[in-house]
């Protein structure tokens, strides 16, 4: 049961973009039609449900303080907290970067599809908050972290499609002129922000 | 910089525009639409706000001079990662340092770490003007950039604060809301949905709203 | 060199590691003494807050290893059945107050934001007993979550182990103009005279209501407008923890 609970808390309690604002600069920039908003958003599900687990292994197993102690007794006084910053970075942009090399040449039809989104992704700063909202949080083990990785990502995905759904629309509409495009996506996710406050201080877990 | 290879003055009208610009027409936030996360996040109290901005401008200047300096060096394929590990690194050099010698300092700051390090301004700024021009082209670059920033956290932070807990700078403007003095004596009160952060969103609208209806260029079709 | 060539980026990549990582690890191994008194330094600090023996605002950070000193004359750690895990009398010399760094267990070691997953029967509960001209005053710290992340704090006990001298408060990521009013004098001050049991002394603990909604009593407080997750959050984590202190201050005279 936790694993659902922990999905559907950072889906809608904790939902990325109208919770914390993390990721907006994509958010915004390619919400203008349905159909990429639905790609963007499937590249982030799948690069937060990666990434966010093997940050998690990297946390527990090199980075905390003590974590080293696998390694032999004379280990276990490192501590490499310091460096998570930069380790998860680096472990972001990589398989980022493997990720569109894999697709690249295993699945034509996908990279064509996801293929520009991928790029995107490695300085989307959901993924980075994803993983120190992880570190955060403490889960217990990689199960748990992988299904807020998932539903962090899910929950960024149903942002943008409701948002890019509401702007297509929007389009045919005579919206005052200073006001159009950027600036009504303002108002619209502000909007959208007050209705999810309406689960702010649910607790499932 | 040596004498000898500056062919125009420090503060040639193109230099000028590098900080002007991004004050007005250019800006990060509102046109450029970066740096997003961060304004809406940290703009609660003008206090919080001003060392988020005096932070993004160091590390966007300090990172813009890095990155140009070794821009003819940096192999083009891990551009990005180089980028990043810049940023990250000079962050966690303050971090730690405020940390140790000025504790107070780190403890306002140390929430915004990792906002700083995703802050998308400092990251498009590398890869769109450092990577192709001198260090101090770039210093001017970060330096407007970073107080364009600034400039709309400054005016978002005043709404938000004064509306929504009657304080600019923690000073009550107001009279004292508990007590019932100043203009709550009249019934005025605090509007606590102010301090959330939806209605940052909404501020940064009107600000957009604003600059477009002044300067119908930026608008789009 | 060519800038395509593997080679020539292998190599860039492992000169940043190196130069990158090499003075990250020096800052950081530099710095950390510096780093950790600072810490400890506040942690005292808010213990001393705590006593109600001066002036809150007058207790400076880095003065507060000397009053911590001065004040501060045992240190017990009890655990949820009121068992006594840790007491700097039988473990010290006489007149020694020493922080044994390497004892886990010792009260000023024990972190109870570092507990919040463990379950209640496992947690361990602090107890500072300070003393300052013939007052005594028992320091005992909790911890739970607030609307966002860890809120904590540390209240002041009477020698009768019922009521509240005073109390501090602090958040980690609690909403600005908010929740994070309870680390402000507005919210702490309430504290100040409430009891932990009723007229009978039979434990109430210290509930926090919705503000203006009743008459306030010995054992409630107000609770913040417009952050009712945070105020509940405290409520929270001052009924799992006070109850064990109240229960061991009140049975064993200390």
């Amino acid at each position: 049961m936790d694993y659902i609970n922990i999905f559907f808390q950072a889906a809608f309690i904790d939902n990325m973009i109208f919770t914390f604002f993390f990721g907006m600069c994509s958010y915004l920039a390619v919400s203008k039609t349905v159909k990429t908003a639905v790609g963007l958003g499937a590249a982030v599900i799948f690069v937060l449900g990666v990434t966010i687990p093997v940050n998690y292994l990297l946390d527990v197993f090199i980075l905390q303080e003590g974590a080293l102690a696998w390694l032999g007794e004379g280990y276990a006084a490192y501590d490499l907290s310091f460096l998570s910053f930069i380790m998860f970075i680096a472990v972001i942009a990589s398989i980022v970067q493997l990720v569109e090399m894999l697709v690249e040449k295993f699945s034509p039809a996908l990279y064509g599809a996801l293929g520009i989104f991928l790029p995107l992704i490695a300085v989307n700063c959901a993924i980075l908050g994803g993983a120190l909202f992880m570190q955060q949080k403490a889960f217990a083990n990689v199960g748990e972290a992988t299904s807020y990785g998932l539903g962090a990502g899910f929950g960024w995905f149903i942002a943008i499609v409701l948002i890019a759904a509401i702007r297509e629309r929007i389009k045919y509409s005579n919206v005052m002129k200073p006001v159009k495009g950027v600036g009504m996506a303002f108002i619209l996710t502000g909007l959208m922000g007050l209705a999810f406050l309406g689960f702010l201080g649910f607790k499932l877990v | 910089m040596s004498e000898v290879k500056v062919k125009e003055p420090l503060f040639s009208a193109k230099n000028k525009k590098l900080i002007s610009d991004p004050l007005s027409d250019d800006n990060p936030v509102t046109i450029q639409v970066l740096g997003i996360c961060s304004a809406l996040a940290v703009t609660v109290q003008m206090k919080g706000a001003m060392v988020m901005s005096v932070a993004v401008i160091a590390v966007l200047i300090i990172g813009n001079v890095l990155v140009s300096l070794m821009r003819n060096i940096i192999p083009p394929r891990i551009r990005i990662i180089v980028q990043l590990v810049v940023v990250a690194a000079l962050v966690i050099i303050v971090d730690q340092v405020l940390q140790a010698f000025v504790y107070d300092a780190s403890k306002t700051l140390s929430v915004f770490v990792g906002l700083i390090i995703t802050n998308c301004i400092i990251m498009g700024r590398l890869e769109a003007f450092a990577l192709g021009n001198k260090p101090w082209a770039s210093a001017l670059d970060g330096l407007g950039n970073g107080l364009g920033y600034g400039l709309i956290l400054f005016i978002v932070s005043f709404f938000k604060e004064l509306f929504g807990a009657g304080t600019l700078f923690g000073i009550q403007v107001f009279g004292d809301s508990a007590e019932g003095t100043g203009l709550y004596a009249m019934g005025y009160e605090n509007n606590g949905m102010m301090l959330l952060p939806p209605s940052s969103l909404v501020i940064v609208a009107i600000i957009i709203w604003v600059q477009k209806a002044r300067n119908p260029k930026l608008q789009e079709a | 060199m060519n800038k395509e060539s593997n080679l020539y980026t292998i190599i860039f990549a492992t000169i940043m590691v190196i130069i990158v990582g090499g003075t990250l690890a020096y800052l950081s191994t530099a710095l950390k003494p510096a780093q950790q008194a600072n810490i400890q330094n506040e942690k005292k600090q808010n213990i001393i807050q705590a006593t109600g023996f001066m002036d809150k605002d007058k207790v400076v950070r880095d003065e507060s290893a000397e009053h911590f000193k001065n004040f501060v004359t045992r240190r017990i750690t009890v655990d949820f059945d009121g068992n006594v895990v840790f007491d700097s009398k039988g473990e010290l010399a006489e007149g020694s107050e020493e922080i044994l760094k390497d004892n886990e267990k010792d009260a000023f070691n024990v972190n109870p934001r570092a507990q919040y997953r463990s379950d209640d029967k496992d947690k361990l509960f602090p107890i500072f007993v300070c003393e300052n001209e013939g007052k005594k005053v028992f320091v005992v710290s909790c911890s739970g979550k607030g609307l966002w992340d860890d809120v904590w704090g540390y209240i002041g006990i009477g020698a009768d182990g019922n009521s509240v001298v005073a109390a501090k408060f602090d958040h980690k990521g609690e909403t600005a103009g908010l929740g994070s009013i309870i680390n402000e004098a507005k919210f702490q001050n309430q504290f100040e005279g409430k009891k932990l049991a009723d007229a009978n002394g039979i434990y109430k603990g210290i509930q926090i209501v919705k503000p203006g909604s009743q008459e306030l009593n010995d054992n409630t407080v107000d609770g913040l407008s417009g952050a009712t997750f945070t105020a509940a959050g405290v409520k929270d984590m001052l009924s799992v923890y006070l109850e064990v202190y109240f229960n061991y201050l009140t049975k064993n005279k200390i």
